[in-house]
């Protein structure tokens, strides 16, 4: 559990984080949105102490972190950065291992976790584990970066607009990487980004800063519903709110179970939203559902991403 | 058509030295000046077959780009080099033969104008080629191990130059112990302190501003004059302290040329500390702090081993200015290749000085080789 307390950071007279008061809980998949230099990146390096608060508290389970050794706090919060920042001089396993090197886990004991993190991270270890970083893609490599904050079992990741530099194909397949092993792990996750698509899709609760100040937190219906002021509004989009909002459920949230009908299917994993693209593009009020395996489950209609739960 | 104009230049000026310069000149003593011979005039029978690679590095400037044609032509220039030492070795015996034991043959400006030609083509073409590490390597052990074996045969003792040695062989081996030995002294301060200031330096404005300069102003100074400025308070404090005084530390001598050449060295290896720590990738330093390294592990296991190119190539800098200026420092009394060059120039035995002159160059091509190898080897990540 992270809790910060009239959180402040200023710089001469600017104040890039002003009293910033939150909790985050154990497990949360926490995002920071905001337009860039709102003070989001400020705020979460203030959490490992990279940028010590002027003002203010930041307590991690209920322990000022003033009070913990830089180090060891920062060991126990993987950190990913947009600019990934592996060591360049030092192969994929090397860099994968840094922090249980820090640590001085026993040989055996890192190279299992550094196969497991691989195979986790879907890097044949085969072909990966003695290349150099610049001998891999930037997906690739922010794969290893990935692999490297994970590395150590840490309590929290904090990700610093971690996928801004991807194409979006490999973006969305990251993306959904992250979600996965958010589910599969239920570590708390803080990440950082401008991008109120990526945060709707992947939090569980949302926090919008502007100017250094948080203007709203909660989940992304309850942004998308009620934004509370108007930047709130302009960031998640006055026209395609609605659509936003069906981007944060799915197929298998609303349909209905039993046989199928309807000419074209999308599966149960699909966004609502896609649903609806789907059924505009095919002209069809209805749309069958099929599990991962192809079989059909179940039916969804217009109707049924109208209707309020 | 002129595929290399580097190469033509080289072979144009080559072919003109080859005509128009001495190649060789001959003098019945080490103190008179001596009569020309050309180049053309000595070869005759198998000497013949020098022309061989001659014929091809001339032709070379119109080769296609084909790799194989420049290790051909890399080779056949580096024959050639060994050829006119061999050439100009095997002359100086026959003409011996006949002449009195004064007679004196010595290497003409022909001689050396082709080395400087073919030495350039030969590291043209090598930049071509690209080779590896471990490859160029064996070229220059090649390069060397037949050198000295020219050498060792005798091929070459009755050349001026190595009659020279073997009058001063005792002052030879002193002279380069001398001058590595100073070398050494001076560049070893010289990182122990160089590099912890450019660190400093990399990392306050303050330290930058007052260090920087200063070293510049030391850079300055004519080293003559730095090697007198040295001299009162070495004295004095020799005087002051009889245990420095009894150790060999003076007012001349080694002490103060050492002293100087540290203060020259601290500049590139200040420099090349600084410049090779603001080369780290910043994400990767961020990074190293934000996964809990301590400041010194950021330093030892990221910073240092990404910056070791650059300030080995500070350092190589270093070292060859070193090797230069110990020459100067004869004057004050430290010894070492420049004892032997003043030495000729006084008694204006020309082969003497260059007795000094030649190895001291050869030391210097052989350390900043050395330190070549090394900066490619540790610049293990492309940048």
């Amino acid at each position: 559990m992270i809790e910060f307390e009239q959180a402040t950071r200023r710089y001469g007279d600017i104040a890039a984080v002003d009293g910033v008061s939150l909790r985050i809980e154990r497990g949360e998949f926490f995002v920071i949105v905001g337009s860039s230099g709102a003070g989001k990146s400020t705020l979460l390096r203030m959490i490992n102490g990279l940028i010590p608060c002027s003002a203010g508290t930041i307590r991690i389970d209920g322990r000022d972190i003033r009070t913990l050794n830089a180090e060891d706090l920062r060991r126990r919060l993987g950190y990913v950065i947009q600019s990934i920042g592996l060591f360049p001089h030092w192969t994929v396993a090397r860099n994968i291992a840094a922090v249980p090197d820090l640590l001085g886990w026993p040989a055996e004991k890192i190279r299992a976790r550094t196969l497991a993190l691989l195979l986790l991270l879907k890097l044949d270890h085969e072909v990966y584990l003695n290349k150099y970083p610049h001998q891999l893609s930037i997906g690739q490599q922010q794969r290893v970066g990935i692999a490297r904050a994970l590395a150590a079992d840490p309590e929290g990741l904090l990700m610093d607009e971690p996928f801004a530099a991807l194409d979006p194909i490999t973006r969305e397949a990251l993306q959904r990487e992250i979600a996965s092993i958010h589910r599969g792990s239920g570590k708390t996750i803080i990440f950082v980004t401008h991008d109120m698509n990526e945060a709707l899709m992947l939090a569980s609760r949302i926090a919008v800063m502007d100017q250094g100040r948080v203007v709203q937190v909660g989940t992304a219906a309850e942004l998308l519903t009620k934004p509370s002021n108007d930047f709130v509004r302009s960031l998640v989009g006055r026209d395609d709110a609605g659509l936003m909002l069906l981007s944060t459920e799915k197929v298998a949230d609303r349909m209905r179970h039993g046989a199928g009908e309807g000419e074209t299917s999308i599966t149960a994993e699909a966004s609502l939203r896609q649903a609806l693209s789907r059924m505009l593009l095919v002209r069809a009020e209805r749309l069958a559902v099929v599990d991962n395996a192809g079989r059909t489950i179940g039916t969804i209609d217009i109707g049924d991403l109208v209707r309020r739960r | 058509m002129v595929r290399n104009r580097v190469a033509l230049l080289l072979v144009t000026a080559g072919l003109v030295a080859a005509l128009g310069l001495p190649f060789l000149s001959h003098a019945p003593n080490r103190l008179l000046s001596g009569q020309a011979i050309a180049l053309v005039s000595i070869l005759a029978g198998p000497r013949l077959f020098v022309l061989i690679p001659a014929l091809l590095i001339a032709a070379s400037p119109f080769l296609p780009e084909r790799r194989a044609l420049q290790v051909l032509v890399a080779g056949g220039t580096a024959t050639l080099l060994l050829a006119l030492v061999w050439l100009a070795g095997s002359e100086a015996a026959r003409l011996a033969e006949t002449a009195p034991r004064a007679a004196r043959t010595s290497l003409g400006s022909a001689f050396w104008a082709l080395c400087g030609c073919l030495g350039l083509i030969l590291h043209d073409q090598l930049r071509r080629i690209s080779p590896s590490l471990v490859l160029r390597s064996v070229i220059a052990a090649v390069l060397c191990l037949a050198l000295a074996t020219l050498l060792g045969a005798g091929s070459l003792a009755q050349l001026s130059l190595l009659r020279e040695y073997a009058a001063h062989r005792d002052l030879f081996a002193a002279a380069l112990l001398r001058h590595a030995l100073i070398v050494a002294l001076a560049l070893l301060p010289a990182v122990l302190l160089g590099v912890p200031l450019g660190i400093a330096a990399e990392r306050r404005q303050r330290v930058r501003g007052v260090l920087f300069p200063l070293l510049n102003l030391i850079q300055t100074i004519p080293s003559i004059a730095l090697f007198g400025l040295l001299i009162a308070p070495l004295s004095a404090l020799a005087a002051a302290v009889p245990v420095l005084g009894a150790a060999g530390i003076g007012g001349v001598g080694v002490a103060p040329a050492v002293i100087a050449l540290m203060l020259y060295s601290l500049l590139p290896v200040a420099r090349g500390a600084a410049a090779g720590l603001a080369s780290v990738p910043a994400a990767a330093v961020e990074a190293a702090r934000a996964i809990g390294m301590t400041a010194r592990q950021v330093l030892w296991r990221v910073e240092m081993p990404l910056a070791l190119p650059v300030i080995l190539a500070g350092l190589r800098i270093a070292a060859v200015q070193a090797i230069g200026l110990t020459a100067v420092a004869a004057l004050i009394g430290a010894g070492g290749f420049g004892a032997i060059i003043f030495q000729g120039l006084f008694a204006n035995a020309l082969d003497l000085v260059l007795l000094g002159i030649v190895p001291m160059v050869a030391l210097a091509l052989a350390v900043d080789a050395m330190f070549a190898l090394a900066v490619t080897a540790t610049a293990r990540v492309p940048r």
